[in-house]
């Protein structure tokens, strides 16, 4: 099994979006200092940064909210029309931290709002609303007629998500946007975006000021400082060799432990063993660094066994909170290692059927480099 | 609404309720208008100031909440604080001179008077508009236009409503007063009562003012409650 992981490397793909010497200055202030930046197609792209080095700044400047003092934007993608301010809005989603819906208007009314500024007729609508809802999980039926103020933090953000995504646009804007939740609904928040741009590839730019939800998210990582970018590369990139002090400073001494969420459990997960629990043993017989899951009749683990100091021992796996989905990251994957005293995590895919593990010695390997 | 109408219709209605309170008098009834003609002339007066004041207010308004009028914000919103010390009475008195005698002049000073209640409501709606949600609004590709319509007004709306609804109440005592300007309405029986020292006058058109005050209370909690 392959365990190195692989990013895609940005010169994989065309470009979508470039600033070629990009200033913006407020008055005496400057916000953005001559930023050259190429936007990848169908990648995830973070702007990060300590506040006010400008990564807003640079969002906002994409979609026509922020005119720039100087420099140029081009737009490479036929899909963008650079022309025309109101179109190209239309033809970018834009998401933000106080999501911003129209509280007058239900989840329904909200979520189409872009296709119905662009003239779609209303069965397209409606359709379109019903697989949007589904594809944040938010159960279409019980959340469509749904005002904002009965929404809660996560719910919100999920429907603003499905909002930005109405018209199915090539480009996604967004800034800070899981700001505004609480640390475990922003995980959840960010496993979603990771389930959702796997099936989508949109082109998204992310603004956020939190490293470790960074690092996870971006195939291309744009660190910036004072209104310059300081490295651009991808996180692997950087977190192996930063730049200069100040992104050292910035990605923290757990570097090594942040190269962690790197990886997702899909890359690095072995063949699992699995069947009825009086094989365990047989199954197993010395070895000590694997587990054996005993499954039910959907294929879900329900207990794990392995081999400890020469004894079976077996754990019970009760809840979600024992397993890990595929694209988790192998740092969660260390944390139920370690939460159920198991050699192995079991890996489940969406319906929660077993389809991997990953071995502590597997992420031992991956973190020595 | 049923015993207003009961009231202003009847003159029989209004001497018996009139001889309960006050049963020395001799007259109830105004000697050459009726209840009912002083009351639908203070009403159309009302309603049409009401109708003038909202329009040109929300107008004026949405204008200057916009970037293009801010410059005029400042300004409005003085003038408007200004205006609201005046007492409705100066306000009719100072008319006279100015304007001259009848309904004209008088539903001018109403207009005039009641616009801030509405512009200052306006602004305020407008201003206390959730930036997120404008910002969303702009983000997503909206016009200018669409912006205003979608995004805002309907979010300033209850704002609005309020001050019509202070428009209304106001022109609706300010409206007796245009009597002593020429303009026709309750303001009539009002005056008399005063001049001739007759109470029983007085409250007959104190209680139609009264009663039309509820009645647009009512009006407003009702389209509140709808939507």
């Amino acid at each position: 099994m392959n365990t190195t992981q692989r990013h895609p490397v940005i010169t994989e793909t065309h470009t979508v979006l470039r600033t070629d010497r990009l200033s913006v200055l407020y008055g005496d202030t400057v916000a953005l200092n001559e930023c050259s930046i190429e936007i990848p197609a169908q990648r995830v792209t973070v702007l990060i940064g300590p506040s006010g080095c400008g990564k807003s700044t640079t969002l906002r400047c994409f979609n026509g909210l922020v005119k720039p003092t100087s420099g140029t934007i081009h737009y490479e993608d036929a899909s963008l029309r650079g022309d025309n301010e109101t179109l190209l809005r239309r033809s970018m989603g834009y998401a933000i931290q106080s999501v911003g819906l129209m509280p007058h208007m239900t989840v329904e009314e909200n979520v189409d709002l872009v296709p119905r500024l662009l003239g779609w007729d209303s069965s397209e609508r409606d359709s379109r609303v019903t697989a949007l809802l589904q594809l944040v999980r938010l159960d279409p039926d019980t959340y469509r007629k749904k005002y904002p103020s009965q929404l809660s933090g996560g719910e919100a953000q999920r429907v603003g998500v499905a909002r930005a995504l109405g018209a199915d646009p090539p480009v996604l804007l967004m800034d800070e946007p899981f700001g505004a939740v609480d640390p475990l609904t922003r995980e959840e928040l960010q496993d979603e975006f990771i389930r959702i741009q796997r099936r989508l590839k949109k082109t998204v730019i992310f603004v956020t000021h939190d490293l470790d939800e960074a690092v996870r998210l971006a195939d291309y990582l744009v660190i910036m400082k004072d209104g310059e970018i300081v490295q651009a590369q991808t996180p692997e990139t950087i977190l192996v060799a930063p730049a200069n002090e100040f992104v050292e400073r910035f990605l923290g001494p757990d570097r090594a432990l942040k190269r962690l969420t790197l990886f997702t459990a899909d890359r690095c997960m072995d063949e699992p063993l699995y069947g009825d629990s009086d094989d365990a043993e047989a199954q197993l017989g010395a070895c000590s660094d694997r587990c054996f899951w005993q499954v039910d009749s959907n294929g879900s683990p329900i207990r794990g066994f392995s081999i400890s100091q020469g004894v079976l021992i077996g754990r019970a796996i009760t809840d979600e909170s024992h397993t890990v989905q595929t694209y988790a990251s192998v740092k969660e994957c260390m944390s139920v290692i370690l939460n159920l005293g198991l050699p192995a995590v079991a890996v489940v895919d969406e319906s929660g059927r077993l389809c991997g593990e990953v071995r502590f010695e597997t992420i031992q390997r991956i973190s020595n480099g | 609404m049923s015993v207003l109408t009961l009231y202003v219709v009847s003159e029989q209605v209004q001497q018996s309720v009139l001889s309960l309170l006050y049963p020395s008098v001799t007259q109830y009834t105004h000697s050459r208008r009726t209840v009912l003609e002083m009351t639908k002339a203070h009403i159309l007066l009302t309603l049409a100031a009401t109708a003038l004041s909202s329009v040109v207010g929300i107008t004026i308004g949405m204008l200057t909440t916009r970037r293009a009028g801010s410059e005029f914000l400042e300004p409005v919103l003085k003038l408007n604080a200004f205006i609201q010390t005046f007492p409705p009475s100066a306000v009719i008195i100072l008319a006279f001179p100015v304007l001259g005698f009848g309904w004209k002049p008088a539903l001018l000073a109403l207009f005039l008077y009641s616009l801030f209640p509405v512009l200052g409501n306006t602004i305020v709606g407008f201003q206390s508009v959730d930036p997120g949600v404008k910002d969303a609004a702009k983000g997503m590709g909206m016009t200018a236009m669409q912006q205003l319509m979608i995004a805002e007004f309907p979010q300033a709306l209850p704002m609005i409503v309020t001050g019509i609804r202070h428009s209304y109440i106001l022109n609706l005592g300010t409206a007796a007063i245009a009597s002593v300007i020429g303009g026709d309405g309750l303001g009539t029986i009002i005056i008399s009562g005063l001049t001739l020292r007759n109470s029983a006058l007085v409250l007959s058109g104190t209680i139609v003012i009264s009663l039309l005050a509820l009645i647009g209370e009512q009006l407003t909690t009702l389209i509140r409650s709808k939507r």
